[in-house]
């Protein structure tokens, strides 16, 4: 036997051993499910955040919508046709739920996508109130400055018009983002979601908000001994949150101490935003509900209806700040943080940022309360009914040199367990809106639980707002119009009048016949419930 | 002029009056500035002319030192904000005065331009505004959209008309007999200009200067429209200091607010003894 090439026995054995272990053992330890959960991930799961209490909740499988977004935006960046850098238009005070860790030891949402994906997300931050005047100039300038723009919804149909965003129909058949799913998709299913991403039947927006107007109140004021007694003395029942008008009325005037640096109520009344609240009124008119237009497209407000709604609306500045037409909504969060008023209705999430630990400016943590809106006893029951108003939405842009790959980002964003997990992130302006977003502990935990199941009780309360071609026009014209009668330069009759005959003319320029088909999509969309009185 | 006592006691009170109201605005954002946030939305009693607990917690705040990560809305800090304010009004008022003076002295001189001042004029007839779709557009294809450079060359051409009247008007009252005199010495055209007609006009050209940086610097609309992300200007920027946990962060504007009057306050300083040559530059007429 050559001597070099001979091996001991105890060689032999030890090497054999070895090869033994190695060769059995390595494609137990290499299995997936094992390299799975060496990331983090629960068994089955694809992708998600990880590193935190409750991380499997936002985490996915490759049959869920966010899967299909992730692997499908994989498979375009390898074939080249997708973007290094997607670039998304978004207001200032949003960017913090998209790129702020939360919770601690969790990644950022952006983080996330980029790792899991390797496309870039870029934010470009826009002015509060400045994100359809960017959109356009990006429109008409042909600038491409971003592949996604996030706008208020109700502006999908202009822009739809304009051709400056993508039909995503295509996309939506291929990537089937399940925004219908009855247990965790959007309130009222196909209708909720015709209402919020859809224009003349087409998918032109994917919603990345809750903005249900809902309403506030101080529990230590309600809750004082001393207020209730005095109010009981003085109005013959008991404080409570108020369920009707009438109600909402007496108790902001009773509560209405300016000398104390105490408001009444101070929902908004500012041009751009008052309207949400004479909408409100407006609407509880008549049961189930009083209508902006027939279906034949004939304007109904300037009506006797119409015209108690305004005169309500003016006659509540009384319990207002003198300050209320400029107000918008930053002074009102700051009063209410402030401790400034009694009630107020606001954005779904006052409670998130006032009613926090982590705000030492608040002085109204731990004592703020939720209630539904204040409605009307009609025909024995009780029409109740909120307002959805800004809620931003994200189009793609037909600027964009790839509209699948954005399309996916949006797919992601706005499924149920991604849009959960962010929203439930404090950094932003994202409000829940899906049925997994009202269920998720996190988003309960930071919006906290008495004032989810208000906000989804008023969810099933909301009308929408004008979202028609033209819904621009049509909202500058009556919020004109309104503010001249704040301001006692028109009566509340001339006011409506004057809404009605502009509201004609923008039909007329539109198109009715385009006008009728879209006030028919919206009127779907409008809520049935009625309360026990 | 002798005048009578209560008259004069009059005139002066008048005069601290008109004062002390002109001066709120401003030491109400000095005193701002200053106040901690649990001070900035104060009413009632609380509600104190200066601040109780005096911080610079607002000023960290803007150059990013955020006490609070749940303060939404900061996302960049100032610095970018107040060079790209610097940058775009110090050009653009170089671009408006170098035109501007070269123009009207060129028509208050040699009477040529014809048009010239109408079609300047006209530069002002309508708002900034009216124009600035086809104005976007036009940056657009040439690039030029959020750009300092951009920006400069915008607030150069809004600004042109005034540098031009302006100038033109104190060139219309200088006495040419001076420049002949050189003229005839032996200097040229340009050098009488550059060494006789300009030295002259420091005053003219420091409160023209003056004005125009104030117009440049204030600007909103324009840099709002011209600038998206990287050359936003302080009054944008300024614009989205507000937050859902505070409302507007009325801290953090007065401080930034406090930092742009900066430049404008050591302008004037700095042409001070210009200034109130140039103002009345020309009143009396001979």
């Amino acid at each position: 036997m050559d001597k070099k090439n001979a091996v001991s026995r105890r060689a032999f054995l030890s090497s054999a051993t070895s090869a033994g272990v190695v060769g059995l053992g390595l494609p137990l330890y290499l299995r997936p499910g094992r390299a799975r959960a060496a990331t983090g991930l629960a068994d089955g799961m694809i992708g998600g955040p990880v590193g935190f209490d409750g991380a499997e909740r936002y985490q996915y499988g490759p049959d869920t919508p966010e899967g299909r977004a992730i692997e499908a935006a994989k498979a375009l960046k390898a074939a080249g046709k997708a973007l290094e850098r997607i670039v998304l238009g978004l207001s200032d005070g949003s960017i913090g739920q998209i790129t702020q860790p939360f919770p601690a030891g969790a990644p950022s949402i952006k983080d996330l996508w980029e790792a899991e994906t390797g496309i870039i997300l870029d934010i470009v931050g826009v002015p509060n109130g400045q994100e359809f005047t960017k959109v356009m100039q990006d429109i008409s300038t042909k600038g491409g400055a971003f592949d996604i723009y996030a706008v208020e919804w109700n502006r999908l149909g202009d822009l739809a018009e304009t051709g400056g965003i993508v039909n995503l129909d295509e996309y939506v058949a291929a990537h089937k983002p399940e925004w219908d799913d009855a247990e965790r998709g959007y309130v009222g299913g196909a209708n909720g979601v015709n209402l919020m991403n859809n224009y003349r039947g087409s998918t032109y927006g994917v919603s990345l908000d809750g903005d249900f107007q809902t309403w506030n109140h101080r529990t230590d004021l309600f809750g004082d001994p001393n207020e209730q007694k005095a109010f009981a003395d003085k109005f013959g029942y008991a404080l409570a949150p108020p369920k009707t008008w009438k109600q909402h009325d007496e108790i902001a005037g009773f509560f209405h101490r300016p000398d104390q640096g105490l408001f009444g109520s101070t929902d908004l009344r500012n041009q751009g935003w008052g309207y949400t609240n004479w909408y409100q009124r407006y609407v509880s008119m008549a049961s189930p509900n009083q209508f902006l237009f027939n279906d034949d497209g004939t304007s109904l407000i300037n009506s006797d209806n119409g015209v108690a709604a305004t005169n309500e609306y003016i006659a509540s500045l009384a319990h207002h700040s003198p300050d209320a037409i400029s107000w918008s909504w930053p002074e009102q969060y700051g009063n209410f943080a402030g401790a400034g008023a009694a009630m107020t209705c606001a954005f779904s999430n006052l409670p998130k940022f006032l009613d926090n630990a982590g705000n030492e400016g608040s002085k109204v943590t731990g004592k703020i309360g939720s209630h539904l809106p204040p409605g009307r006893e009609i025909d024995g029951g009780l029409i109740s009914r909120s307002v959805l108003w800004l809620n931003l939405s994200a189009s793609v842009s037909t600027q964009s040199a790839h509209p699948e790959a954005a399309y996916l980002l949006l797919q992601w964003l706005g499924s149920s367990r991604i849009y959960s997990w962010m929203t439930a992130n404090p950094g932003g302006y994202f409000d829940p809106f899906q049925l997994s977003n009202f269920a998720d502990p996190l988003v309960r935990q930071t919006y906290h639980d008495y004032h989810m199941d208000v906000v989804r009780e008023t969810v099933k309360r909301t009308v929408p707002t004008i979202n028609y071609p033209g819904a621009t026009a049509f909202h500058n014209a009556l919020d004109e119009n309104l503010v001249a009668a704040l301001t006692k330069t028109k009566t509340a009759e001339q006011a409506m009048a004057d809404t009605e005959s502009e509201w004609k003319k923008i039909a007329r320029r539109i198109g009715e016949d385009k006008l009728v088909e879209a006030i028919k999509a919206n009127k779907a969309a409008w809520p049935s419930v009625i309360d026990p009185v | 002029m002798r005048r009578s006592l209560p008259f004069e006691m009059f005139r002066y009170a008048m005069i601290l009056l008109i004062v002390a109201i002109s001066l709120v605005p401003t030491l109400w954002m000095l005193s701002m500035a200053f106040k901690p946030i649990a001070e900035w939305s104060a009413t009632g009693p609380d509600l104190t002319w200066w601040p109780q607990k005096p911080t610079l917690d607002n000023f960290r705040f803007i150059f990013g030192q955020s006490s609070s990560d749940l303060i939404v809305s900061l996302d960049r800090t100032a610095v970018r904000p107040i060079l790209s304010s610097l940058l775009s009004a110090i050009f653009g008022t170089l671009i408006a005065m170098s035109a501007g003076t070269a123009a009207a002295y060129g028509l208050s001189r040699f009477g040529k331009g014809g048009n010239l001042p109408l079609a300047l004029i006209q530069l002002r007839l309508f708002p900034p505004m009216a124009v600035m779709i086809p104005v976007m557009i036009m940056w657009s294809f040439l690039g030029l959209i959020d750009n300092w450079v951009g920006l400069s060359v915008n607030y150069g051409i809004v600004t042109l008309p005034f540098a031009f009247w302006l100038m033109k008007t104190f060139f219309d009252d200088m006495p040419r007999e001076i420049e002949d005199a050189a003229l005839v010495e032996g200097c040229t055209r340009l050098r009488v200009f550059l060494k006789i007609t300009l030295p002259m006009m420091r005053p003219a050209l420091a409160s023209s200067a003056l004005f125009v940086f104030i117009l440049n610097w204030s600007d909103y609309l324009i840099a709002l429209l011209l600038t998206t992300r990287s050359w936003v200007t302080i009054p944008v920027y300024m614009a989205s200091l507000s937050s859902s946990m505070t409302g507007q962060l009325y801290g953090a504007k007065a401080a930034l607010g406090l930092i742009a009057a900066i430049p404008p306050v050591i302008l004037g300083i700095a042409i001070q003894k210009h200034l109130v040559r140039g103002l009345t530059f020309g009143a009396l007429k001979e």
